[in-house]
């Protein structure tokens, strides 16, 4: 009994809601200092690589292991300089005490081994030829237990020492063994890799006390790894209140099951199926006992709490990559166990508010808190919520989603964010933007006026329409949403698994639904406008009202400022500070198939680099420089800030450059604000591209007739060059695109072309109107 | 001539508009001074050096024979820069051709006391020419002056001069009463000038080097008026000048190189 009695405190301590989660949630930083891999160059490292490939006798194919090691070193560099790394936080740590448990037995082989975790949805952990391995948030978000883990640690690591991702380069390279189909071999041969990985793996599993349960438990993770964190019933009154009311069509009343299938089809896979992987690995374990193993060594406690901060960073993530759907049942899921999270409360709030930008009409930018962005074709096709080719119950929130128009859409996000900007104050300053915007997009892109709305409520409504009492059961009742202590109360299983409640039993819906409603005439012609009584009770709010006019009058404003968009991008702007961040260097050669001038690009980026401070010296301009590959060990604190920042340019550039998005992250502004005294971000690049030259046996012909020699042979000896200057100004306190500066040329990336327009840029950021674009 | 003076004065209007900006320059340098040398290829007249194209479309006796021959023209231009696209200089140019001409000249014949109408063919006429042009430089839409690709109009007072190559002239007539008589025709002091406009354009490319010296290149096409000096003389010495300078600057190719201060 007291076994019992302890079984479920443990399961409910699983379960419960985390104090630190209960309020909000702070992103993870990384701490300590900056691991060695950050204070070389990936010049460097692939030097060292082709030396040490040079001096050792008898190498096969080193030409292509050559190449390996550049593309290698530069795309892990790349990675590592993405802002999505983290180390030393409690994630990472975590991850490497089960790490330090998992290669207990091999002590020599932990020191060669470096984990990171890296902020990314996908549910994937990679590993480097060189000993990094990356874990992402995604698949932390998943698991189940340390087991689990220690498993994909160990298969991991299996690849570095069988040099799997280096040989697998060359036999793609040298095409060895392959037959006609090479696509098909290729996925063969990555496929025996994996297996073999598998099978490797358990030599260093074999050897720690983690229940063998995790092996299996891993391979479900990772059959499962294309739906969210977990599976719980969306419930339809989630955004419903008493004037809000969804009419039961936007819900589905069947979703599609969850394939269980395990022996699919794996040729155009680089990973055998899992059925193929589980046998492989039986058949290598042979007869086992779990006695003395189990599925947590270090802690247990730790890692719930290492997987729920890996479970809000999905949120986030997901946000700024802009799947909404997925971005709101990950916050409901959390919001289940934490209702009074701000985070995800504003992420939601958020992420409602894009939906309903992406579907209003377009209209000319104005001056307003948001402009909404002008989507072409191509991008609404990649933003629709297509719920058809999704399983489990996400698929009611794509399908929820998919069935509003623009102006429930709008509707939905403005009644969200308003009731949110009340709970949280005004201090909010998210809320409050995002709530000015979605006035906007009702009474200028929906050109709603206010009387479109009733002022009387859906229960007016109902008491004068309504025959009897019971005509139709509406699910929008006054009732609050139950807010639940566990996510254990949610189902009847008795697991934290996603897996076990997907596979002990059929999907469940809320149970409103399945029972649907008879409906009445009058209850058929509310649904039909259950939107105008969203705001029933805000009507008479005179904030609400005053905003709403507002929103209304912005035709009249535009007309009268005319003049004032010309404000945008013209130069002369007297800024005395900016934080220059992260610049980047692209060379490419066309003439071989793009290729990706690494090392070149790498010796150009720092003269680059120079070339930006010189000239801001030049013109007086106060500057911080802001790149990963100048920082020293110790500053981690710049580091964070560099990754924030990075964040922050990242969800503004994921929303294709356009000049008024409105950024979540307010943690960068406060940051370039509180520690670098300025609220501006600059933030530059260059793409140079080496180009095939066309018509070289005309110019040669043309070299006889003397005279057109003078053309023909400057063409012929110079190189044929194109390159382009970018050069952002970001304004954090707005959200706005202060200046920019685009230049492109057919020539080379030359000191002349760089000194010339970076000078401007700086000068037109520094000095008065006077001085303008 | 009215129109040149409007153009001048209206493109002086925008010089000094645009100037009322700041300027960035090329890291806040905003002068170039420079030489220039254009180069045009001489495709059927003879250069200053007296040599013509092999296979030439017309017959020079005297001229040289040479594949390539080119004409060059020596220009010494100070540059400023005045506004993010645009730019202003004056240049002072030299040239130098040679001309071969045909005329009459009547000379005293002392034996029979009388003037005589002598022909001269296939004459070699120097011809020297100044040019002071200034000249409005518009930068390209992605150039940002002085760097970058521009348009260049040139506005300029060219004072043309022409002299015969030879001191003096000699012919002979064969007189059926009298031995042969050698005419002298002494052309030491006789010179011809025209003063006039030209009106050119360049398309071009100034590169710049070290921070500091500036590389530019370009195709310049420029047409010379007739201006108000222009008189058909009784030789057409002064039409055949400038026929030859002309055709000489119609198109050239140039290179400068300059300093930036």
């Amino acid at each position: 009994m007291l076994g019992i009695c302890l079984l479920v405190l443990s399961a409910c301590s699983m379960y419960a809601q985390l104090p630190e989660f209960k309020n909000n949630y702070q992103p993870a930083q990384s701490t300590g200092s900056l691991p060695e891999v950050y204070t070389s160059s990936a010049t460097e490292k692939t030097k060292q690589d082709i030396n040490r490939l040079k001096n050792t006798q008898g190498v096969k194919n080193r030409s292509a292991k050559e190449t390996f090691y550049v593309q290698s070193n530069f795309y892990q560099d790349k990675l590592l300089r993405s802002g999505r790394i983290l180390f030393n936080d409690p994630m990472s740590k975590f991850v490497n005490k089960v790490a330090d448990e998992t290669f207990k037995s091999d002590p020599d082989l932990r020191k060669q081994l470096q984990i990171f975790v890296v902020k990314s949805a996908v549910v994937n952990a990679y590993c480097f030829d060189n000993g990094i391995i990356l874990v992402n948030t995604g698949l932390l978000s998943q698991i189940d237990n340390e087991a689990q883990l220690s498993y994909i640690l160990s298969h991991e690591v299996s690849h570095y020492i069988k040099k799997h991702s280096i040989e697998t380069f060359v036999e793609k390279k040298t095409n060895r063994h392959y037959s006609d189909d090479s696509e098909l071999d290729e996925y063969k041969y990555s496929q025996d890799n994996e297996l073999e990985a598998d099978k490797y793996g358990l030599k260093y599993f074999n050897a720690t006390k983690y229940s063998y349960k995790g092996i299996n438990g891993a391979f479900n993770v990772l059959k499962y790894s294309y739906l969210p964190f977990d599976e719980i019933v969306f419930k339809k009154n989630f955004f419903e209140d008493s004037n809000l009311v969804f009419p039961s069509e936007f819900f589905l009343k069947e979703i599609t099951s969850i394939k269980k299938d395990e022996n699919y089809d794996d040729s155009r896979s680089t990973h055998p199926n899992i059925k193929k992987r589980k046998d492989a690995v039986a058949n290598e374990l042979g007869e086992i006992s779990d006695e003395g193993r189990q599925k947590f060594l270090v802690s247990q406690e730790e890692f719930y709490r290492i997987r729920e901060m890996a479970r809000f960073e999905q949120c986030r993530i997901e946000l700024l990559n802009r799947n909404y759907a997925t971005c709101i049942y990950n916050c409901y899921m959390l919001s289940q166990k934490y209702p009074e999270n701000v985070f995800l409360k504003t992420t939601i709030g958020k992420a409602l508010f894009e939906i309903a930008a992406l579907k209003s009409p377009k209209k000319s930018d104005y001056l307003s808190p948001l402009v909404v962005k002008e989507l072409v074709d191509d991008e609404i096709e990649s933003l629709r919520f297509d719920y058809n080719s999704r399983e489990g119950n996400i698929q009611q929130v794509f399908h929820f989603l998919d069935k509003q128009d623009a102006v429930q859409s709008a509707v939905l996000a403005l009644h969200y964010n308003w009731k949110l900007k009340k709970d949280l104050g005004d201090k909010n300053t998210t809320a409050n933007r995002l709530c000015d915007s979605l006035f906007v997009l009702l009474a200028y892109n929906n050109s709603l006026e206010l009387n479109y709305f009733n002022s009387s409520t859906r229960w007016q409504y109902l008491a004068e329409h309504a025959s009897s009492p019971n005509s139709g059961s509406d699910t929008a009742t006054t009732k609050p949403v139950k807010k639940l202590k566990s996510l254990s109360e949610l189902d009847e299983t008795d697991s934290d698994s996603k897996t076990a409640r997907i596979e002990k039993k059929e999907l469940p819906l809320d149970p409103k639904l399945v029972k649907g409603r008879q409906d009445s005439i009058s209850r058929a012609e509310l649904d039909k406008n259950f939107e105008k009584y969203a705001f029933s009770d805000y009507r008479k709010n005179e904030e609400f009202k005053q905003k709403f006019k507002k929103a209304a009058d912005i035709d009249i404003e535009l007309s009268k400022n005319s003049n004032e968009t010309e404000i945008v991008n013209k130069g002369g702007l007297g800024i005395e500070k900016v934080v220059i961040l992260d610049p980047f260097y692209i060379k490419l050669d066309e003439r071989f198939g793009g290729s990706v001038k690494f090392f070149e690009a790498d010796q150009k980026l720092e003269k680059f680099g120079n070339i930006l401070k010189d000239n801001a010296e030049m013109v007086h301009l106060e500057y911080e420089f802001l790149d990963s590959r100048t920082l020293k060990r110790e500053e981690i604190e710049r580091y964070n800030d560099y990754t924030v920042l990075h964040d922050w340019v990242s969800e503004f550039l994921n929303h294709d450059f356009h000049p008024n998005t409105l950024v979540l992250n307010n943690e960068a502004s406060v940051r370039l604000k509180d520690k670098y005294k300025t609220k501006y971000l600059l933030w530059s690049g260059i793409v140079n591209v080496r180009l095939k030259k066309e018509m070289v046996a005309a110019a040669v012909i043309s070299t006889c007739l003397l005279y057109p020699a003078l053309f023909t042979i400057p063409y012929l000896i110079r190189k044929e060059e194109k390159t382009l200057y970018v050069s952002v100004l970001f304004n954090l306190e707005n959200n706005k695109v202060q200046f920019y500066e685009t230049v492109g040329l057919r020539m080379s990336d030359s000191n002349d072309f760089l000194n010339a327009f970076v000078y401007d840029t700086m000068l037109n950021i520094k000095e008065s109107p006077k001085y303008k674009k | 001539m009215k129109s040149i003076i409007l153009l001048i004065l209206s493109l002086s209007c925008v010089a000094l508009s645009v100037n009322a900006q700041l300027v960035p320059g090329y890291q806040g340098h905003k002068n170039i001074a420079s030489y220039q040398l254009n180069i045009s290829p001489a495709l059927n007249r003879p250069t200053y050096l007296n040599r013509v194209r092999t296979n030439s479309d017309f017959d020079y006796p005297l001229a040289k024979e040479s594949l390539m021959p080119f004409n060059l023209t020596h220009t010494f231009k100070i540059e400023r820069v005045m506004g993010r696209k645009f730019a202003m200089s004056a240049n002072y140019s030299i040239a130098a051709s040679k001309e071969y001409v045909s005329f009459t000249q009547k000379l005293f014949d002392p034996i029979l006391g009388n003037d005589n109408v002598m022909n001269f063919e296939n004459v070699k006429l120097n011809i020297y020419a100044n040019y002071f042009t200034g000249s409005f430089i518009f930068y390209g839409k992605r150039a940002l002056a002085p760097f970058g690709k521009y348009f260049k109009i040139d506005l300029s007072y060219v004072s043309l001069v022409s002299s015969y190559a030879d001191e003096s002239l000699t012919n002979s007539v064969a007189n059926p009463n009298l031995a042969s008589t050698v005419y002298t025709f002494n052309t030491k002091d006789i010179h011809y000038a025209l003063n006039t406009f030209g009106l050119g354009c360049s398309f071009g490319t100034n590169r710049i080097y070290h921070k500091r010296l500036v590389i530019n290149r370009g195709i310049s096409l420029f047409l010379l008026t007739k201006g108000g000096g222009y008189i058909e003389d009784s030789k057409g010495m002064i039409p055949a000048m400038h026929k030859r300078m002309s055709l000489r600057d119609w198109t050239s190719f140039y290179l400068s190189a300059g300093y930036l201060f």
